[in-house]
């Protein structure tokens, strides 16, 4: 059984359809990278996978349980967490405050005692390199700061299948290469992922599996070196010049 | 969620300093300034558990305060039940209909929630001065007290539990998750925080706190009506007063009521028809130079000019 | 067009910008690259009136405009197109053009660029009842570039523009943006992603730390070692 089930997903505003008719298997330990054109449905599945919106039509099933009518928050205990596109730091915390609030009210409940959360949020914080920080206001961290503590906030929840939305968006090649090597060492610390990124040289690096949507369907999937070079994918979303870029 | 040290340190003072002033046989008027401090002060701490903490910004708190009133007012006036019971029912009944009210309510957000919370207060005023039950128009009376002392511990009392419960929140897991809702309420969801419960929660604890205050208001004053109960200012002062003094801080909504409650029976005393004024003007200058409250300002020993220059432009003034 | 000379800006005590100098000629397209945090939206804060520079100057077509407020610089003709695209959300693709064009007082033009923008973007013209806030990333920077258009500025900055966007529609932005100069106007790109940056402009300016350490032509910035490296990844 898949870890993540999705059978003809579809989610529909009035009469448009954001997604239309989306399948995938999630397997354990895999990293699924998620790609398409700017309104082909990604942060859209991520919602409806996440609890944040409801399905229209289809089901998704993690563990064999549907998520149908779960709140985020009961989805976020049953193991599944995200990173927003825009992130969405708390402001007015710490940076380690931010990450205690994953650890609190993560899987299975979170933390108990606020020194257990403080506890599990400093080995978050040192896992992902932001340490240093940990005392800072949030608001005063940098770009590439932010997503991290984004990231560290989602990982403290301890989740079994964590959702990225575009974490590399802004990263200089030095630090998309960080990025990629930390979101490998997550992998291998037992959690599954998606990602979603326009980043071609992190998907490329990242994903066992990579699946294209475009106009809210599945154009396609399958690892990368196939999907990367599929006609279709490049007219729909890669473009000339990367392809120009990649036969050079 | 910071100043956990300084909070019960400032508590005890405060509580050793009253208690012991207390029985020396407080002149009349001085335990009546003191009775109504300690109720601005508890009304403040008990919006700060929505207002501050949770970020809710309800302009209808005075519906819960009025409600405890009434509720004392009925029982023990109409059913001439003992003041021991009619107590922690006001509270009760408060929160009950907090908590009834937040659940619909809860699901709108800053100005819509803020409108509608002021709807509430303004109906039940509506709705005390058409029963029966509730005097209507002419009001209740209660038995009269000749000794204000109760009131004075049961205020007090009251003002402590509320504090005590804001710094509850100020070190808690609940506390964090009213916190990570005021920041981000869709974040705070998909961290896994129930956020219409936790709202609710602490809607219907605020509430409780301006129940039991109003209970204590209504058989201390000895006469309540509709018009005194609801008032909308009551909302008001403890919204500034909680702003004032630092909102979602622990010791910001007891400054804010001391320090306002203080001058502005100051100013009343010697400018009775410029005090509204004043008041005015020292809210404002506050709120330009202080804007995260006094109770910030004092901890990070923020006083100097290039500070407060630093504050306005900061803030685009 | 635009020079910038021995420019130094900062916030507070922190200096960002140490001693820049750059000039963009008037028809050219330039480009500013730099990582995170090497000061390029500082740059453009000092350009733009809201940062005050403590040294060196900024001149629009020798006019000395450093340390003139926002609004005078934007009178002046440089209009930016800033990072995040920054639409008005709750207003139409539609509105959104018109306010670009704000403070034009040739009325009877503004409709015949407002058509010029559907004809650049077609999708802006099946997009033009509808709310900015809705689109997607690509169709709303379209439309904050024709909003930086309609203002018919001397010359248009660009900041980020590649951000969040797929691949396939920085293809049609390039291409775009390439039109848009080859009619003359003067456009300036600050970025991140060097190679859509490289693409787009003849010339190049690479900050790092604050100052710029590399200058030239693209196609040479293309192939020095340095680049390679520290920006495409190669």
């Amino acid at each position: 059984m898949a870890l993540v089930e999705a059978r003809g997903v579809t989610k529909r505003f009035g009469g448009l359809a954001a997604v239309s008719e989306v399948s995938f298997d999630l397997q354990d330990g895999e990293i699924l990278g998620l790609i398409g054109p700017n309104g082909s449905g990604k942060t859209t599945l991520v919602n409806v996978v996440t609890g944040a919106l409801p399905y229209t039509a289809g089901e998704v099933r993690f563990r064999g349980d549907s998520i149908r009518g779960r709140p985020p928050y009961e989805i976020g205990r049953m193991g599944v967490s995200r990173t927003f596109q825009i992130v969405k730091p708390f402001r007015n915390l710490t940076v380690i405050q931010n990450v205690m609030v994953g650890a609190l009210f993560g899987a299975r409940g979170g933390a108990a005692t606020l020194s257990e959360a403080r506890r599990r949020a400093e080995e978050v914080l040192d896992f992902v390199s932001l340490s240093h920080r940990a005392e800072m206001a949030a608001d005063g961290l940098n770009v590439p700061e932010r997503k991290r503590m984004e990231l560290a906030r989602a990982l403290a929840m301890r989740p079994t299948v964590l959702l990225l939305d575009e974490v590399m968006a802004g990263l200089n090649p030095a630090e998309i290469d960080a990025a990629v090597a930390l979101i490998k060492r997550i992998r291998d610390r037992g959690t599954t992922l998606i990602v979603i990124e326009h980043v071609m040289k992190a998907i490329r690096d990242l994903s066992d599996r990579i699946m294209v949507l475009f106009h809210g369907e599945k154009l396609t999937e399958g690892p990368p070196a196939e999907v990367l070079s599929n006609p279709d994918v490049v007219s729909a979303y890669l473009g000339r010049r990367y392809a120009e870029r990649a036969g050079a | 969620m910071a100043t956990r040290s300084s909070a019960p340190v400032v508590i005890g003072a405060l509580v050793v300093l009253v208690l012991a002033v207390a029985p020396m046989g407080l002149s009349p008027f001085l335990t009546q300034f003191l009775i109504n401090l300690f109720m601005l002060a508890a009304l403040a701490e008990s919006w700060n558990i929505i207002g501050g903490f949770t970020g809710y910004a309800s302009f209808g708190n005075v519906a819960f305060f009025g409600i405890g009133a009434y509720t004392t007012g009925v029982l023990l006036s109409v059913l001439e039940w003992p003041f021991a019971l009619a107590l922690p029912l006001s509270g009760l009944v408060a929160m009950a209909f907090a908590a009834l009210v937040g659940m619909p309510i809860l699901r709108l957000k800053g100005h819509y929630f803020a409108i509608a919370t002021l709807g509430v207060a303004e109906t039940m005023r509506e709705i005390v001065y058409n029963l029966k039950i509730t005097g209507g128009g002419t009001g209740l009376t209660m038995p009269i007290t000749k000794n204000p002392l109760p009131f004075f511990y049961l205020m007090l009392g009251i003002l402590l539990a509320a504090t005590v419960v804001n710094w509850w929140l100020s070190a808690s897991r609940f506390g964090y998750g009213l916190v990570a809702i005021r920041e981000d309420e869709d974040a705070a969801m998909a961290m896994g925080i129930n956020a219409a419960l936790y709202k609710t929660a602490a809607f219907a604890l605020s509430g409780a706190f301006a129940g039991l205050v109003g209970g204590v208001f209504a058989y201390w004053i000895t006469f309540i009506d509709p018009e005194g109960v609801f008032k909308v200012i009551t909302t008001i002062q403890m919204i500034i007063m909680a702003v004032f003094g630092g909102m979602g801080t622990v010791v910001g909504p007891l400054l804010g009521a001391l320090v306002l409650a203080s001058v502005s029976e100051l100013l009343s005393t010697h400018l009775v028809s410029l005090a509204e004024l004043f008041n005015g003007i020292i809210v404002i200058l506050v709120v330009l130079f202080m804007p995260k409250g006094l109770a910030d300002a004092i901890r990070k020993r923020e006083f100097s000019l290039r500070q407060l220059a630093r504050n306005l432009r900061e803030y685009r003034v | 067009m635009l020079e910038i000379e021995q420019l130094s800006a900062g916030y507070g005590e922190v200096q960002i910008l140490r001693h820049v100098s750059l000039r963009v000629e008037a028809g050219e397209m330039v480009t500013l690259v730099g990582s995170n945090g090497a000061g390029k939206s500082t740059l453009l804060n000092a350009i733009c009136g809201i940062v005050r520079p403590t040294a060196g100057r900024v001149r629009l077509d020798g006019t000395d405009i450093t340390g003139w407020s926002s609004e005078a610089i934007v009178a002046e003709g440089i209009t930016q197109v800033p990072e995040g695209r920054r639409l008005f959300p709750q207003m139409t693709v539609r509105e959104n053009l018109l306010m670009g064009a704000y403070r034009r007082r040739d009325h009877h033009s503004i409709e015949r660029d407002i058509a010029a923008m559907y004809e650049l973007f077609p999708i802006l013209k099946d997009r033009q009842r509808q709310r900015a806030g809705s689109m997607s990333g690509g169709e709303q920077q379209m439309c904050a570039i024709g909003r930086g258009l309609m203002a018919r500025p001397r010359i248009l900055i660009l900041d980020e523009l590649s951000l969040g966007l797929a691949p396939i529609m920085l293809d049609v932005l390039v291409d775009a943006l390439q039109r848009v100069h080859a009619e003359g106007t003067t456009v300036f790109v600050v970025e991140q992603d060097v190679a859509t940056a490289f693409d787009l402009a003849t010339t190049g300016y690479v900050l790092e730390n604050g100052r710029v350490v590399l200058s030239g032509p693209t196609a040479d910035l293309r192939s020095s070692p340095h680049v390679k490296k520290a920006y495409l990844g190669l």
